[in-house]
């Protein structure tokens, strides 16, 4: 996992898969951003393949400490199975979390 | 090619010996994957089945399932059913306790989870899930 750049923006980008085993990187990641002082995230999954229950739980963990930053979480994916599970979770209805489909949507958002 | 589809369509049951551990499950969603898109069943519907047999094995290796367990993996017309054994002492509570991922929710994405009263009075799980084809 790495973290970049984007319209100033720290961007923590993960691929392949995120589950159980994988969760507690994709959580410390997001932590580093915070603790240098960001409050608002770019997660990008555009190269994830699958993600589970422990992605999800490292992602509404990290959404309520940006919450209460008054900062935004941003999550860049396109693919079909990880905006349903997404939304089966309702995370997408949080207050503070954006779901974009690439970075040109995340500029637009912005 | 034919002879080929024709033989990987007929009932061909694959078993694993997996180590209770969470590093092995990607393991195992590759094993399942492999297996269905070799009878090119719909990748969304193969995703589905991923995360309900995943999301078991997570939530069972978490309720201190520390031996290896079992697995068998059949494919029939287009009926997929995956059957977990030795599960030692697995209690189905530990899979409705996520504060995130509800369980209940996710095992609609399939067509059935049973649970069933093995050999030694032990928990064993079958997983089925219907298919269409691309």
């Amino acid at each position: 996992m790495e973290v970049n750049v984007y319209e100033g923006l720290p961007v923590v980008e993960a691929a392949g898969e995120i589950d159980h085993w994988r969760a507690p990187e994709l959580e410390q990641k997001i932590n580093e951003v915070i603790e240098k002082g960001n409050n608002k995230i770019i997660v990008d999954f555009s190269n994830l393949t699958y993600i589970d229950s422990g992605g999800i739980s490292v992602l509404f963990l990290q959404l309520q400490k940006l919450k209460s930053l008054k900062g935004r979480l941003i999550v860049i994916t396109g693919n079909k199975n990880i905006i349903k599970i997404l939304s089966l979770v309702k995370i997408t209805q949080q207050e503070g979390f954006s779901l974009c489909s690439d970075k040109e949507k995340v500029k637009q958002s912005l | 090619m034919a002879l080929l589809k024709k033989s990987l369509n007929k009932n061909q049951a694959i078993s694993l010996k997996i180590p209770a551990e969470a590093s092995f499950i990607s393991l195992v969603r590759l094993v399942v994957a492999a297996h269905l898109r070799e009878n090119s069943v719909f990748e969304e519907e193969l995703e589905d089945l991923k995360l309900v047999l995943s999301e078991f094995l997570a939530k069972a290796i978490e309720a201190h399932l520390t031996e290896i367990f079992s697995l068998e993996i059949s494919f029939e017309k287009d009926l997929a059913t995956i059957l977990i054994q030795n599960l030692e002492e697995f209690k189905p509570d530990a899979l409705f306790n996520s504060r995130y991922l509800n369980f209940e929710a996710i095992i609609s994405l399939i067509d059935d989870f049973d649970l069933i009263l093995g050999e030694k009075q032990r928990i064993e799980v079958k997983i089925t899930k219907r298919f269409n084809f691309q």
